[in-house]
């Protein structure tokens, strides 16, 4: 079998265009989350400069930015640029380009602009536009699985990579905020009007959050890199948009992955800082005795990034491991979840060899993934 | 190990077959979501949650009833080593767009909690109480070769799997499920299971 | 207030999809949620929205929901008094 390993990354947000600004702002402890108006209603959301993105799309890749929609335009920037830092060849057969997203193009149900085909609203194009853009040999795969999708999107990775199907796999997860998503979560009453607070006391809900955020995971180990040593997912069977009380199928992702006993050097947890979430999570880590292990999320520098939160959160958790890092979980102040967790208060350098990441959504579903830096 | 399909359902063209045989068709030229409820009744299904989901959740909800009580093959296997993989072209497209049209006055939030392909995924678990490994694909068309080999992937650590493609918009149901298990010693008795390879797949698709 | 309960009793039905229910089926004392009708926190939400919609009444504090959701006859009390 062979072993998956995390390679070059690139993530496009807010809060940089590169892994290496957002790591840096991050630990700098930025924030991408701020007030924004979408269609006359004002919102605490984490939203990429349109000019911005145009200007860098424009001057990055030498094509038109009026016939690729935001999303598009954010992934190709986001896959340019691991593949430019990479020896890749897209024509290979052995490498595949893997898209994650929950709602891929759904602003394009409000507003078609002339030059985009009205067929972009399907998942598949979006994933094949991109695909085309680069020139890549495979079909691509797309997963769309709620907000475990980027992360079930590395673990299906690693299991084509254990079964030596692919040699080299590009996994991109990208969502963007819209007047469609922003609307359905506030009519679940489940968004923020401040910075989010995930575990705090006094959370009251989540910031949408957009980004697009790329890694490729190979069969090539090299000197300091992190390896995917295990991954799953589980259903709860219980509620399709409330999480289980019992934590039941984040539990049993624990319980599937983790070694014996076994406790990482720190978890990036879920943390969406809805009431639900943050207490079935800290009842999940405590039923597998992780309740003392450092914990963070962040929900609090990017908002939720839906398709692209569990990749952006893997690189963030593949770059604490490598710089020796551990993360602050941005907005937690005091203990707000019945079961007390070790919620990281300060950024800080520290020893890391392994560390947890799991995330949970809607469809009952969760998923869990163990990385160790080698 | 080999692994072998079990039993499967289909929606397609009105009709709702189980293991080949026809079980329910509707003449008549109805809405996906009629055709759906005209389904639930002819098998005599008394799920009262049934009618608050939207159609793609309908559609994997009936499909995978046929399946599962059938000899009870769900009980035959630990629920969390059954795994859910489905796939489709339309993702939750017509709930997205019923859901958007309320967008402007009153935003429902029943209309949006299943605006995501998975949803479905949800509501089966739900039902049947399936703990397993989920995935869910949006391919262009129907790809018996994908579910084939993530199905064998997850085979690897899991007993089994309920697979398939479910796919709908105002005039497409189309609906297809098959569940696959590892071949146990006892099972090799038994000489009425399908081997679990893309063709067959494909063929019980197409047939 | 008889007829705003029978009105309501339809208005749920419809706008919850139970589609097997009658208004008869309701009682209009007994509670709406927990067991009975089996509603759950979706429904609590477009119990919200039908209130809007229909009667033009925002609930400010979501805290209240529970009390004024607890059957149809408090919900229509609710109603009664605050309709404009």
């Amino acid at each position: 079998m062979e072993k998956a390993f995390l390679h070059n990354s690139n993530i496009i947000s807010p809060l940089g265009f590169t892994t290496e600004h957002n790591f840096n702002a991050v630990c700098e402890g930025d924030i991408g989350i701020q007030n924004h108006t979408f269609n006359n209603v004002n919102y605490c959301t984490s939203v990429i400069n349109n000019n911005l993105l145009d200007d860098t799309f424009s001057a990055q890749t030498k094509s038109n930015p009026k016939e690729f929609t935001r999303l598009e335009k954010m992934c190709i920037l986001s896959v340019q640029d691991v593949l430019s830092n990479s020896a890749i060849d897209t024509k290979d057969k052995g490498t595949l380009f893997i898209f994650s997203t929950t709602k891929g193009n759904i602003d394009l149900l409000e507003n078609t602009p002339a030059n985009i085909p009205a067929d972009r609203i399907y998942l598949h194009e979006t994933a094949q536009v991109i695909s085309n853009y680069f020139g890549f040999i495979n079909k691509p795969m797309v997963v769309s699985n709620a907000c475990i999708s980027g992360l079930l999107a590395i673990i299906i990775a690693k299991r084509l990579i254990a079964d030596n199907q692919y040699d080299n796999i590009i996994v991109t997860g990208a969502d963007i905020v819209s007047t469609f998503t922003l609307s359905g979560f506030n009519s679940l009453s489940a968004l923020s009007n401040k910075v989010c607070k995930p575990f705090d006391k006094n959370r009251i809900g989540i910031n949408l959050g957009e980004a697009a955020a790329s890694i490729l995971i190979s069969n090539q180990q090299k000197e300091n890199t992190v390896e995917i040593i295990s991954g799953c997912s589980a259903n709860d069977a219980n509620h399709i948009s409330g999480p289980s009380r019992t934590g039941e199928g984040l539990y049993k992702c624990l319980q599937k992955i983790l070694p014996n006993n076994f406790i990482p050097d720190f978890i990036n947890a879920h943390g969406t800082a809805t009431e639900f979430n943050d207490e079935m999570e800290s009842i999940a880590f405590s039923r597998a005795g992780l309740q003392n292990t450092f914990t963070n999320s962040l929900k609090g520098y990017y908002g939720h990034t839906l398709g692209a939160a569990g990749v952006l959160e893997s690189i963030f958790c593949a770059e604490s491991l490598r710089q020796n890092k551990i993360i602050a979980s941005a907005g937690f102040e005091e203990q707000g979840t019945s079961i007390k967790l070790n919620i990281i208060k300060k950024t800080e350098n520290k020893k890391n060899t392994t560390c947890l990441k799991t995330a949970s959504g809607f469809g009952g579903c969760n998923a869990a993934v163990l990385y160790k830096l080698n | 190990m080999s692994s072998y399909i079990l039993s499967h359902t289909k929606i397609a063209t009105n009709c709702l077959w189980h293991n080949g045989k026809l079980i329910s068709k509707n003449d008549e030229r109805v809405s996906s979501a009629a055709l759906l409820e005209g389904f639930y009744k002819s098998i005599n299904l008394s799920y009262p949650k049934f009618f608050k989901m939207d159609a793609l959740s309908k559609l994997g909800i009936l499909c995978a009833e046929l399946i599962l009580k059938d000899e009870n093959i769900n009980d035959l296997f630990a629920k969390e080593k059954t795994a859910i993989v489905l796939s489709n072209k339309n993702s939750s497209l017509q709930t997205d767009v019923a859901y958007a049209k309320t967008m402007a006055d009153f935003p429902s939030p029943a209309l949006f909690v299943y605006t995501l392909p998975n949803i479905v995924t949800g509501e089966i678990a739900i039902k049947h109480k399936i703990t397993g490994e989920n995935a869910f694909f949006i391919e262009p068309i129907f790809n018996a070769e994908l579910l084939h080999n993530y199905a064998e992937l997850i085979l690897q650590e899991n007993d089994a799997a309920l697979c398939g493609w479910l796919n709908i918009d105002e005039t497409t149901c189309e609906g297809f499920l098959y569940f696959v298990a590892k071949q146990t010693v006892e099972d090799e008795k038994k000489t009425n299971f399908i081997t679990h390879n893309s063709q067959n797949i494909t063929n019980l698709y197409i047939n | 207030m008889e007829n705003l309960i029978q009105d309501l009793k339809v208005q749920i039905i419809e706008q919850l999809n139970l589609a097997e229910v009658k208004p008869e089926d309701i009682d209009a004392s007994a509670p709406l949620f927990g067991e009975g009708l089996g509603l759950d926190s979706i429904d609590a939400l477009e119990l919200i929205v039908l209130l809007e919609k229909q009667y033009g009444i925002k609930i400010k504090e979501p805290q209240d929901a529970k009390n004024i959701f607890h059957s149809v006859k408090t919900l229509a009390e609710y109603i009664s008094a605050n309709k404009k």
